[in-house]
């Protein structure tokens, strides 16, 4: 994805000169992947829209309290992600999302020889990482799928970096585990499966 | 193909495919935005300008009002001291005024607080110490009444005062030898019972009741104020004139000028081998000394020699 970030000093200046285009500008810039973060976390289309509309409206209603102590995308990401929260709390989803979702998702990264074996251990990484418990798999979604730093994802998520690191660091182990299981079921498992 | 790294699975993290947002979705934010921005256009701006002035001012005004805090505190304080003072003042005032009204001679200063209380004490004690004065008049006139009346009837037995004299000194004479009798009785008693005993000291004077012959030994003849308990079952530390020395237990040969007996009357000292000594206690109290809790009688160098 093509990274157009916008620098806190102008947002600033922009703000005073002419919010309205400041709003407008925030828009263009992050609207994609505002969406995307939020597509991920939730389950449906219609659900990632409106969570981004309303993550719009409350970023236009911020816009005067913005001081440019931490960096826009991470601010914006913030407020992406207590937007969901509030979101999650109010919904309380018990839906989960199939495999083949990922399948559905069309990467601009992925290369065009890479193989169906990949794709499908892609596949199940990514299912892997909706299971993980609320924080890892948050963290692991504004960390890798929205690039952010860690510093950017410790103000988006309003903790320290050690977290964000000891939640990653977390996240990974549960992961690989997760993966091995899959690759080499234990025999407990195999034994119901027969 | 073999298990993912952990750098496999970072690779394929950062790889994940991006959801499409649909088409329409930024125009809709857009309209949404300029909507948002006709309604409530003086928002920003507002707050815009609140934040600001906050923003320049917040290190000026947060110690600016803490100190004006800190003085808002002091002065309240400083004025409740003053209060105060002046009120223990005129307390004190009060309370000299009262105290100069009623007792006159006394000019006591006190804390405010305790000096009614301690007026009244005084008062109380003023009072018991005129009584107690009376009565040592009253005392020291039926003495003289007493010795009258005793002259009185001795010159009508038809004896000379010399010969007054000397009966009356053969007669506390003898009942200082009747005295010295009692203790060596008791100290006896107290030998048989630590030989029943293994050489223990008795716990108190009833168990010895085996031992002692009767209680009559138990009140000096000196003493009118005492009279001997009928029996040993009604006895109590009443009916016993002598000092006894058993509270602390111990051995009976740890010293033999341990004091086991005194008698405040006639100043005798009973020890623990069964010796007494007569007037030890009013002519020389500066041989009795107190080592570890114990009593004992130590005579100078010279004293042993010519006991």
């Amino acid at each position: 994805m093509e990274r157009m970030d916008l620098d806190a000093n102008q947002l600033t200046a922009l703000i005073r000169k002419d919010p309205e285009a400041a709003t407008i500008q925030l828009i263009e810039l992050f609207y994609e992947r505002v969406y995307a973060f939020l597509r991920r976390l939730a389950y449906h289309d219609a659900d990632a829209a409106d969570l981004t509309q309303q993550t719009f409206s409350r970023i236009q209603r911020a816009l005067a309290s913005f001081v440019g102590r931490s960096s826009v995308t991470s601010w914006i990401h913030g407020i992406a992600y207590h937007v969901y929260i509030d979101w999650r709390r109010a919904q309380r989803p018990t839906e989960s999302r199939p495999s083949e979702w990922w399948a559905e998702c069309v990467s601009p990264c992925s290369p065009p020889d890479q193989s169906t074996a990949e794709t499908d251990l892609a596949n199940h990484l990514f299912a892997c990482v909706d299971r993980l418990p609320p924080d890892l798999r948050e963290s692991i979604h504004l960390h890798y799928y929205q690039e952010l730093t860690l510093q950017e994802t410790a103000d988006a998520m309003d903790v320290a970096t050690s977290t964000v690191k000891y939640r990653l660091r977390q996240a990974l182990a549960e992961l690989q585990k997760q993966m091995a299981e899959q690759r080499h079921p234990p025999p407990s498992a195999r034994l119901k499966t027969v | 193909m073999n298990d993912p790294t952990e750098n496999d699975i970072e690779k394929l993290l950062r790889n994940a495919p991006q959801p499409v947002p649909p088409g329409d979705l930024k125009e809709r934010l857009i309209m949404k935005a300029r909507d948002d921005e006709r309604r409530f256009p003086s928002n920003t701006q507002i707050s815009q300008v609140q934040s600001g002035w906050l923003r320049h001012l917040w290190p000026v005004l947060i110690p600016s009002g803490i100190c004006l805090f800190c003085v808002i505190g002091l002065s309240v304080q400083q004025s409740k001291i003053q209060s105060l003072e002046n009120e223990i003042a005129t307390l004190r005032q009060t309370l000299t005024n009262e105290l100069n009204l009623t007792t006159s001679p006394v000019n006591v200063e006190t804390p405010t607080g305790l000096a009614t209380d301690r007026a009244k004490e005084i008062a109380e004690l003023r009072e018991i110490a005129e009584r107690l004065k009376q009565e040592i008049a009253e005392r020291q006139k039926l003495q003289l009444e007493n010795r009258e009346i005793q002259q009185t009837l001795k010159k009508r037995s038809g004896l000379f005062s010399e010969e007054i004299e000397a009966d009356a000194n053969a007669r506390e004479r003898a009942q200082e030898i009747a005295c010295v009798n009692n203790m060596k009785q008791m100290a006896l008693a107290v030998l048989i019972w630590a030989q029943d005993n293994e050489s223990q000291l008795p716990p108190n004077v009833i168990c010895m009741s085996n031992e002692l012959s009767t209680t009559r030994i138990l009140v000096c003849p000196g003493d009118r104020s005492r009279q001997p308990a009928p029996d040993f079952g009604s006895f109590s530390m009443e009916n016993c004139s002598y000092e006894w020395f058993l509270d602390i237990p111990g051995s009976i040969k740890k010293g033999p000028f341990s004091m086991l007996t005194r008698c405040p009357i006639h100043g005798n000292v009973g020890l623990v081998d069964g010796s007494v000594h007569m007037r030890i206690a009013k002519e020389h109290p500066e041989w009795l000394k107190l080592r570890d809790g114990k009593w004992f009688l130590e005579r100078p160098a010279t004293q042993e020699n010519n006991p």
